[in-house]
Order: structure tokens, then sequence, then C-alpha cells
């Protein structure tokens, strides 16, 4: 065994291993599809253990390696041609986003999330949600959520200014709110 | 403060991004305005609530499967490790499984250590052809298995193929990965060798010894029937340290009788030995020490033991 070889084995089982259900997360709310998330964590993986030297320690292991997830996620998404999806999420983002500002007060007046979730806990409902966000509002979500990285971290992943990370993540809550509301509202959570 | 401004800071409010100034500023807003205080509620329970649903998902067996083939890929092709001359890299990327099994098998009449041409021709040729359908082989593993299990048992495959082990250490291994399985671990839960050593009357026909390795440290866990090479085995489960560690056994007449009486292979290690007309194989990523304090025990039990 090459020791330069070993040597990146090891590395790659101790910091990145423990991760691959944090990328595949993020790559399941990415892709939106079982399949192709693991493709993609897979290709992360591989590159993740080609370069595993540069990764300094274990505290940046984590928004390292979910950040090559989230290249190879928009290198799928540019490959397999996803441009209509990309339109399609920044029209129904325009959409959602008139109607979360419009009718936020409305809702709140009405519904409780916590109230609403009491009744009608559902996980995979809520991932339904989730997925049905704009892609760079699931993202923040799901990578402050989920993946539970800082608001500097996800600017750094994201090549963001940290006032846009902020900006999107009040969006996608927004957006996860009036929906939860909606749906929960129209007895489809249950 | 206003209002516009406010909403601005719920969220770093509620992530802990804000610093302390910034917090006492947003407080005493959200104090003395209700609809702001309505909406940090709302936005506070519904990012508690999204927290609790535990949304993330497990990356699936089949993603840690292929992942480890694909860097089984990169590190013998890519990188220009020829297969046979290869080592720990593919294997330790995902066996996390910290397990001690120690697996005993029956020698083949008059068989004690030699192993003869025939047999281990026939090993490698089907060595070199488990080799070329590792990936097969690798998937066969994962059919049983849990993922864990399913990825340490790909990750040992792996190692004994880079490695070209010997096919009777390539089973062992894979019977003791197996074993690790959540499910599959024991048949019998018990740690009483007065329980687990009966339990094998009439499920095997041999009498597996269950000696008590306790005060050697090694906590009997239990029991259970495996198969090597489509003849049933017993299993017997120890535990060293977290370590499980499985004791397969087996009757003379059983293929696997040329294991080496030692081996390691990539993290896992294996002790054989023969006792009363039984083979016994142990394989473990345990210190090999402990391994041999086992044999040492299993063959010359500490008196208390009346097995």
């Amino acid at each position: 065994m090459r020791p330069e070889l070993e040597n990146r084995a090891q590395r790659f089982r101790d910091l990145i291993e423990p991760l691959l259900n944090d990328a595949y997360t993020l790559a399941r709310f990415l892709a939106r599809d079982p399949t192709v998330a693991e493709d993609i964590v897979q290709e992360a993986s591989l590159r993740a253990f080609r370069h595993v030297e540069s990764l300094r320690g274990a505290g940046e292991a984590r928004p390292w390696f979910l950040k090559i997830v989230r290249n190879c996620f928009y290198a799928w998404r540019e490959k397999t041609g996803q441009m209509n999806l990309q339109s399609l999420d920044a029209e129904s983002s325009e959409e959602m986003m008139r109607s979360a500002t419009d009718d936020t007060d409305d809702a709140q007046r009405d519904l409780d999330p916590q109230r609403i979730l009491e009744r009608t806990v559902k996980r995979d409902a809520v991932r339904e949600m989730i997925e049905s966000l704009p892609v760079q509002f699931r993202e923040a979500l799901v990578l402050r959520e989920l993946n539970d990285l800082s608001y500097r971290e996800i600017a750094d992943l994201t090549n963001l200014p940290i006032g846009t990370v902020m900006s999107r993540l009040a969006r996608a809550r927004d957006m996860l709110r009036k929906i939860w509301i909606e749906r929960a509202g129209e007895g489809a959570l249950l | 403060m206003n209002c516009e401004e406010l909403t601005r800071w719920i969220g770093p409010l509620l992530d802990g991004e804000l610093d302390a100034r910034n917090t006492a500023d947003v407080q005493s807003h959200l104090a003395a305005c209700p609809a702001c205080q309505r909406r940090y509620e709302a936005n506070k329970s519904l990012t508690s609530n999204v927290r609790r649903l535990d949304l993330a998902y497990a990356a699936p067996a089949s993603l840690r499967l292929r992942i480890n083939e694909a860097l089984e890929a990169e590190m013998a092709g890519g990188v220009g490790v020829a297969r046979g001359a290869g080592g720990a890299g593919v294997a330790g990327v995902a066996a996390d499984a910290d397990a001690v099994g120690i697996v005993s098998l029956p020698r083949g009449p008059g068989g004690d250590s030699a192993s003869p041409p025939s047999r281990s021709s026939s090993a490698r040729a089907r060595l070199e052809r488990d080799a070329s359908g590792a990936r097969r082989g690798s998937r066969q593993w994962f059919l049983w298995a849990g993922w864990p299990v399913a990825v340490a048992a790909s990750a040992m495959l792996a190692t004994v193929l880079l490695q070209q082990r010997s096919l009777e250490a390539d089973d062992v291994v894979a019977a003791h990965v197996r074993s690790l399985l959540v499910d599959h671990l024991s048949d019998v839960v018990s740690t009483s060798h007065h329980t687990v050593k009966p339990w094998f009357a009439g499920k095997i026909d041999f009498s597996p010894p269950v000696p008590d390795l306790s005060s050697l440290g090694f906590e009997l866990v239990g029991g259970r029937l495996d198969y090597l090479q489509s003849q049933p085995v017993a299993a017997v489960i120890y535990r060293k340290h977290g370590h499980i560690i499985n004791v397969l056994i087996g009757q003379p007449g059983h293929e696997l009788d040329k294991l080496p009486s030692s081996a390691r292979t990539q993290g896992y290690s294996l002790r054989s030995w023969r006792q009363g007309g039984l083979d016994l194989v142990a394989v473990s990523d345990i210190d090999t020490r402990e391994l041999d304090n086992l044999q040492r025990g299993y063959e010359s039990p500490p008196s208390q033991t009346p097995d």
C-alpha cells in the first residue's frame, strides 16, 4: 500500500465518511431525486477523496465536503439541461415571495404553525414542502436547518455575501411557513 | 429600531447569529411590539418544528457501497495501484466495524495446516473470478445486510481482493462481517454459556465449545448458526472493549480447513486453530494480542468453565 494512498483513505474515513448523511441530505433536497442524489454524493466523494489532503482539519470538513456536493449538484443540473427547472424555480420563487409577503399577516392571525404542526406532523409532507421551494431558497434552508451550518459557512460555501444568505434564509422560512399553513389548512398534511 | 428592520433580524436572532448589542435591541423592540412579537414567535415555531421533525436523510446502503466501489476503482486503477499489491485504502474508507470475530471451522480430516494444491488452485481460480466480479460479490453481501454491515462487507471484500488473500480468509472475513448485522449477530442472546451451548444442540451436529472467558475480559454475547460455503458452522459471539468477537466453529470435513493459523487483513485479524476435533477461526479488528488471549482462553478455559 502506498503510504500516501493509505493516508488519504484514512483521512477520508475519518473526516468525510461521517458526513455522508449530511451530504446525502443536501443532495437529496437539492436534486429532489434519490437516485440523482446518490450520483451526486458519489461523485462528490470521489472528488473529496482526491483532494482530501487539502482539508486542514475536522472542523472545516463539513462545509468543505458540502461545498463539493453542492458543486456536483450544479454541475449535474447544468449537464442535464435543467434550465427549464431554473426558470420554473425563478418563476415560482417570485410568485411565492409575492404571496408570502401578501398573506403573511392573515395567515399568522389564523394559524400558528405550532398548532398546525401538532395536528399534522408528517415528516415526508414537510420534506416535500421544502423541496417545492426554489432551489436557492431550499438550499439556504437545508444548509442552515439540516446541515446546521453557520451563516458564515453558508456564505463561504455559496460564494454569497452574508447579507444575501440572511435574506434568502428569511425568504425560505416565509415561504415554507406559508406553504405549511396552506397545506395544513387544506388538510394536505394529514 | 423599526418593525421593518426588526424583521430582518428575527432569523439571525433565532439562529444565534446576533451579537449581544443587537440581540438586546431586538429584544427590547419585541417586548414593546406585539406584531413583531407574533412574527418572531411564528418564525421560532417554524424553525423549532422543522428541527424537531428531523428531516435529514440517512445515506442509503447502496450509496455507501457505490462510494466504496468507486474509491476501490480509484485506488486500483486511477492511482496506479496494481491489484494484488493493494492494501488498506479501500477497506479503510468505509469500514467502521469495531468487531472481532472468531470463526471456528472444521478442518478436513487429517488436514491440519498444509494446503493441498488442488484446493489452492481452485481457490485462486475463484479468487480471480471474484476479483473481476468484485462488484457483484459486494452487491451480494449488500443484499444480506443492513448498511453498516454492507459497507463493511464490501470494504472487506475489496481488501481481500486487493491483497489476494486466500479464498478461505475471504469467506471467513465475510462471515465475520455478516455477523455484524444487527439482526444477525445472535440467534440466541445470552451472557451465560450454560444457555448458549445447549442452544446449538439439535441445530448443528456437534457441540461447539462455549467457554466462559469473562475472567479474560471477553463477555459472552450469544450464539448463532452461520454458513460457510454452504456448510453450517456454529458462531459464538464475544465482546471486549466494545469490539464484537465471533468464534465460528465447524466440524472436520468442512471445506475450509486450509486457513493459515494467523492472518491479517486490513484491520481484521484471523486466528485459526483446531481443538477437540473441531476447527475454529477468529476474525477481528481488535488488537491481535487479544485474539491470542482469546485463543488461549479457548484452548485452556479458565477453571470455572465446565466447557
